[in-house]
């Protein structure tokens, strides 16, 4: 289980969180969502551990974050975090840069191997594998970085951005899929940062809206439609939420192309 | 017989170093001074060269493939080792011995031996230090170095010197056999502790990295002794010399004092030492703002403590602490230690020593710092694009 408390965050004069409270029970897959800019990867960032905010705390299961180094250390060996803009090592086998994570994670070597060779053949990267990261397209690297935080085998899985960074249809489809299997079979408590509704409707247990560094609303896809006032795609409600001078602006972008 | 050659073919040094000896011979005989000069070079540099050589080539913790490739043998450390032994043995008696003669003509022989081993142990320390970050015993390296910056103290006074040499690199052999009983990495556990550090952010910042500023109490003070004594012996080198110098000349109708005017060399002494108290202290805390700050910014800039009237964040600005105080320290003590009747030569390295002492004993620890510090993580791989790559 993750719980933020009252997360205030500055990097400089503008707040970037603003007195954020959240919690994902174990086995749920939020979705954090809003506006580009907003707050959604320094948040990520926060739960992750990789960004003390000014004020709040994060406690994952039960333990607050930074508060010892044995209690961070426990932490750190059950989340995994992916940030969007991760780094691989060049000159290591895909394989290898997996097979290297899975053992930081403490992943039982037989299970380990046979797990890389699965995750290998779902991301359509079998020959690939065993030649340099350095070699690799964008839409690769991304698949490499997302088959290392699943080879984690972690309970708690932060991702941000997974379905961005050039990631092909077969990419999308399987990701989507193996997300609402962790999730619903494994119990794995998942977080995601997606700036786009379409990919997350049918996955998401609970979506955090974030503009301008606050929480506008934290439920379910259905009571988000619903809090909008409509019964459309999950997108309309979210315009309307979120960005609500968009669907104006465009109404009159089109009268005076119109006129 | 045939055990000496044997020896002597395990511990026969590259012939690199046999050539470039041949050079310093060369050189050597060339200029004013001749042949003796030139086997004089051969004996001094051909000490330190066979001690950094004894100590790098045959330990298998400071060569790792060699170290690798052992531990899945059955070799244990009770047996020999097979590319030649660490010990010292009768080969490098005959070396050292072959160094102490060609040092022409024999005035003194013991010092003369004291000075050929020391220079040998030179030659393994600084080899240590090149081997840092391998499976060293730290506190008896550091021990056996005290020792030998003692011997060098005592002005290489045989009688003096001799034992603590010998003292000397008895701990430096006994860490090394500690290690070798304590097992070696095998590939598989060496493997592992490469990718931890090597794997890119955000997994490299998974575990703690080890810095020296995490090292045990005794290890550090250890450490600050060892410094402060490097400067203290430095700052002495004119008077060392000058004895040496008296010693070497084997003219005993005179007393010392006439021949060396000993109070010329206070001066550049004084100056040399708070030279390298200022170098030293001033190389440890950029290493200790580098350690504590590269990886962890603090998570908000100055205009964002304007904005939220917080101009000092104390989780964060706790690390400045150490540095401060060493800093205050470094340029208080020395004029208050003169101020009490202490040389500045004197006062320097004790100054040196406090100072280094406030980097480890104020603040948090590294490991401490990197686990619960109020801090930003950055990828520092950004820096290092031959060998990490972005994902987008």
């Amino acid at each position: 289980m993750i719980r933020a408390e009252g997360i205030w965050h500055h990097f400089g004069i503008r707040p970037v969180l603003e007195d954020v409270t959240l919690e994902v029970a174990p086995g749920e897959l939020v979705a954090l969502m809003g506006p580009n800019g907003m707050g959604k990867s320094t948040l990520l960032s926060v739960l992750a551990g990789t960004l003390s905010p000014w004020k709040g705390f994060v406690e994952v299961d039960g333990v607050r974050r930074r508060s010892s180094p044995e209690a961070e250390l426990a932490i750190r060996q059950k989340v995994v975090y992916l940030p969007d803009d991760a780094w691989l090592p060049a000159e290591r086998s895909g394989r290898e840069f997996v097979l290297a994570v899975g053992r930081l994670y403490g992943v039982d070597d037989e299970r380990l191997f046979d797990h890389v060779d699965r995750l290998m053949n779902l991301f359509h990267l079998e020959g690939q594998a065993d030649a340099m990261i350095r070699t690799y397209s964008a839409g690769q690297r991304k698949k490499i970085a997302l088959a290392s935080a699943l080879v984690s085998e972690a309970p708690i899985m932060l991702l941000d951005e997974p379905f961005s960074g050039g990631l092909d249809p077969s990419g999308l489809l399987a990701m989507k899929r193996v997300l609402a299997h962790l999730a619903e079979r494994e119990d794995v408590t998942i977080v995601i940062a997606v700036p786009v509704p379409q990919l997350v409707e049918e996955l998401a247990s609970r979506i955090a809206l974030i503009r301008d560094g606050r929480i506008l609303a934290y439920d379910s896809p259905a009571a988000i439609r619903q809090a909008a006032g409509t019964t459309g795609p999950l997108e309309d409600a979210l315009e309307k939420l979120l960005q609500p001078k968009t669907l104006e602006a465009l109404e009159r972008y089109f009268e005076r192309r119109d006129a | 017989m045939r055990r000496i050659l044997q020896h002597l073919v395990r511990v026969w040094p590259p012939w690199g170093i046999v050539a470039g000896l041949l050079l310093i011979l060369l050189v050597g005989t060339s200029t004013s001074a001749g042949l003796a000069a030139g086997l004089g070079g051969i004996s001094l540099s051909g000490a330190i060269l066979y001690g950094s050589y004894r100590c790098s080539a045959f330990d298998p913790h400071l060569r790792g493939n060699y170290g690798r490739w052992l531990a899945t043998t059955p070799w244990d450390h009770r047996r020999s080792l097979p590319l030649g032994p660490v010990h010292f043995v009768f080969w490098d008696a005959i070396v050292l011995t072959l160094m102490v003669v060609l040092i022409w003509p024999v005035h003194q022989p013991l010092l003369q031996i004291v000075v050929v081993l020391a220079l040998f142990l030179l030659g393994y320390f600084v080899s240590l230090a090149f081997h840092l970050k391998a499976k060293i015993d730290l506190e008896l390296t550091v021990v056996g170095a005290l020792c030998w910056g003692l011997a060098l103290r005592v002005g290489l006074h045989p009688m003096l010197a001799l034992p603590l040499l010998l003292v000397s690199y008895g701990l430096i052999l006994w860490g090394v056999r500690r290690r070798l009983a304590e097992g070696l990495p095998t590939a598989m556990e060496a493997r592992k502790a490469l990718k931890a550090t090597s794997l890119g952010f955000p997994f490299s910042s998974h575990s703690p990295r080890w810095s020296v500023f995490d090292a045990p109490v005794l290890t550090w003070v250890l450490i600050c002794v060892l410094i402060s004594q490097v400067i203290y012996n430095a700052a002495a080198i004119p008077f060392i010399a000058q004895d040496l110098t008296w010693q070497m000349s084997g003219d005993s109708g005179f007393a010392r004092e006439e021949v060396l005017p000993l109070e010329q060399a206070a001066g550049p002494a004084d100056d040399l030492a708070i030279l390298l108290h200022g170098l030293v202290v001033a190389a440890a805390v950029l290493g200790y703002l580098v350690n504590y700050g590269a990886r962890y910014w603090p998570s908000m800039n100055v205009l964002g403590r304007l904005a939220t009237r917080q101009l000092v964040i104390p989780d964060y600005d706790r690390i400045w602490l150490a540095p401060l105080m060493a800093i205050g320290v470094a340029l208080a003590f020395p004029s208050l230690g003169t101020q009490f009747g202490m040389a500045t030569r004197h006062a320097a390295p004790v100054a040196t020593f406090f100072s280094l002492l406030m980097l480890r004993s104020v603040g948090p620890r590294f490991r401490e710092w990197q686990l619960t510090g109020a801090h930003r993580m950055i990828a520092l791989e950004r820096l290092d694009s031959n060998r990490y790559v972005k994902t987008t």
